[in-house]
């Protein structure tokens, strides 16, 4: 959003962007990285550069920032990183539902102790 | 509109995940029947003992988090705070706007002059408007309905029209980086509590001339950014009302989604100021528990001032939360495996932490607020020659406190949320990147019930 001037002399509105909320990719945003001495980072992004720590998320990143200018191979990719990162959280997902099962019955047991 | 990649041959796994929460849904109401049937219903049930209560609180921002993690569609979770309607620009037409800041003009002058006179009625209901009205109340609506202070703030309009007639247009120093707003805000919250800023209006005149005069000063020589950046209670309402729903744009007015400019970051130290936001609201609170009138005492038996205890108490619990801070950061970046720098990540996460500042504001004023408005009905309803109500706090005082901090930190959690899928990889590393922060919340929303719900005994003063 451009800075304009705003009538009761007060700037406050140059800085409420709402892009990362509205826009849906923003293919051309450089997030700033820094990589730690002791690492080598295990892939870059072939579009923005950006060094990542595993080749799944790069693969990711290419599915969460890049859609309009992937190749077939890169798109290859992406599907079964995130196919893989499925797995992965459906795995995650099991263990928290039951660590909230546990939360509530710890709760309720407490409760029940508490005011019998 | 791309979307994530759809769903393939995952049906079977969503419907055991749906059925595994429809048994724990059924275990849970099952096991919390069991438990209310076995207690004697005809018995008033025992009060809830502190720690539980403290420990539920935490339980449900653990419980939220994990709940929130089942939503991991960006496209989702975007549309949540995507929505915003504009409101019509009449509303800002600039002869209501000069209204406005005039009569803000005058009201300073009146809080002066009543401080300042004889009459005892005049400077204890001037008191009054400053403290409940201004600090309390009016706080709450910067974070509730919108930051109107830019327009509002007397010393702003009383700086622009000096710079009218005299010109001096510096730029403010880079090198001041954050450090004057953040020491003026601990400063000012010091003050207020290591002297009767509170009850006595002399005092109140002496400190408001003198804030005056610095301010419009400032104001004169750097101009707007000067409110922006070193002016500590300009910038103080305007973190508070990234909070609330309405907020200026360039085109006018505009009704969003509470928190849904809580997941953007703004360079020149925002977050360090947060984190003195949130640190003052607590430590507001802290020194009306027993707990530190102990600690207070046993420090000042062994000779050391008690505005120096609470001096150090202030810069301390101030450099603790930002060591916290910065350390959850750094963590949350080695767990969730990614490269973005410490110094983004801070920034992009700080302002989740303002709906629980504001949430813990509103707890602890809400009492005087409802005191002034009480007052109010009562001076009301003698004009109109009914009886003088007694003020009294409502039954469900208790339950609006601790419910407003709740809120504010369920809105930190879906923030937290936000932001995370915004800025990482993939679904699993936004994920796990929030971990710290998490029980950064749950830590908080733990000390914050806790100091809460002691009741609030005057704090020991210096004088
Ligand atoms: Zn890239």
């Amino acid at each position: 959003m451009p800075t304009e001037y705003v009538p009761d002399g007060s700037t406050e509105a140059d800085e409420h962007s709402r892009q990362s909320i509205t826009a849906n990719t923003r293919p051309t945003e450089r997030v700033p990285t820094a990589v730690p001495d002791d690492e080598t980072p295990a892939a870059w992004c072939p579009h923005c550069a950006r060094p990542f720590a595993t080749e799944r998320l790069c693969a990711l990143h290419l599915g969460d920032r890049h859609r309009d200018e992937w190749t077939a191979n890169q798109r290859d990719r992406y599907e079964s990183a995130y196919d893989d990162e499925s797995n992965e959280l459906f795995i995650f997902h099991l263990k928290v539902i039951s660590a909230l099962v546990g939360v509530f019955f710890a709760f309720t047991y407490t409760y029940a102790f508490v005011w019998s | 509109m791309v979307t994530d990649r759809p769903v393939r041959p995952e049906g079977t796994r969503y419907l055991i995940c749906v059925v595994l929460w429809l048994c724990s849904v059924w275990l849970f109401v099952g096991s919390a029947v069991a438990a209310t049937g076995s207690v004697d219903l005809s018995s008033e049930p025992a009060p809830v003992p502190r720690w539980l209560v403290v420990s539920t609180g935490g339980g449900v921002i653990g419980a939220s988090f994990l709940i929130t993690s089942f939503v991991t569609d960006r496209e989702t979770i975007r549309s949540v705070t995507a929505p915003q309607w504009s409101v019509p620009a009449w509303l800002l037409s600039p002869p209501v706007g000069s209204a406005i800041r005039l009569s803000s003009v005058v009201v300073l002058g009146v809080v002066v002059g009543g401080t300042v006179g004889t009459s005892s009625a005049i400077s204890a209901f001037a008191l009054l408007l400053v403290w409940s009205g201004w600090w309390a109340g009016y706080t709450m609506s910067v974070y509730l309905v919108g930051n109107t202070w830019p327009t509002l703030n007397p010393w702003r309009t009383i700086a622009s029209v000096i710079a009218g007639w005299v010109s001096v247009d510096r730029s403010l120093p880079n090198w001041l980086d954050v450090w004057p707003s953040v020491g003026g805000l601990l400063g000012l919250v010091w003050l207020t509590m290591v002297t009767p800023l509170r009850t006595s209006p002399r005092l109140l005149a002496v400190v408001t001339v003198a804030y005056s005069l610095f301010t419009v000063a400032g104001g004169v020589v750097y101009g707007a950014p000067w409110f922006r950046h070193v002016d500590p209670i300009s910038r103080l309402f305007r973190a508070y009302g990234r909070v609330a729903p309405f907020r200026r744009t360039s085109s006018g007015l505009t009704l969003t989604v509470p928190g849904s400019e809580l997941t953007e970051g703004e360079a020149r130290g925002e977050p360090t100021f947060i984190i003195a936001v949130l640190w003052v609201t607590t430590y507001d609170g802290l020194v009306s528990t027993p707990l530190w009138r102990e600690l207070v005492e046993t420090i000042g038996a062994v000779g050391v001032p008690v505005a120096m205890v609470y001096a150090l108490g202030m810069g301390g619990g101030f450099g603790a939360f930002l060591l916290a801070y910065r350390t959850g950061t750094q963590h949350a970046r080695r767990i969730g495996r990614t490269y973005i720098t410490a110094q983004t990540i801070e920034l992009r996460f700080a302002r989740s932490l303002l709906p629980i500042a504001a949430s813990y504001h509103f707890a602890h004023y809400l009492g005087s607020v409802l005191g002034v408005v009480a007052l109010l009905t009562g001076i009301l309803s003698q004009l109109f020659g009914g009886p003088i109500p007694v003020p009294s706090r409502p039954s469900w005082f208790g339950h609006a406190q601790l419910l407003s901090i709740l809120c504010g930190h369920l809105l930190a959690v879906w923030v937290a949320h936000t932001t995370a899928f915004d800025l990482f990889t993939g679904r699993f590393q936004s994920i796990r990147s929030q971990y710290p922060f998490i029980l950064m919340m749950i830590a908080y929303t733990m000390i914050g019930m806790w100091i809460v719900l002691h009741p609030s005994a005057q704090p020991p003063f210096v004088l």
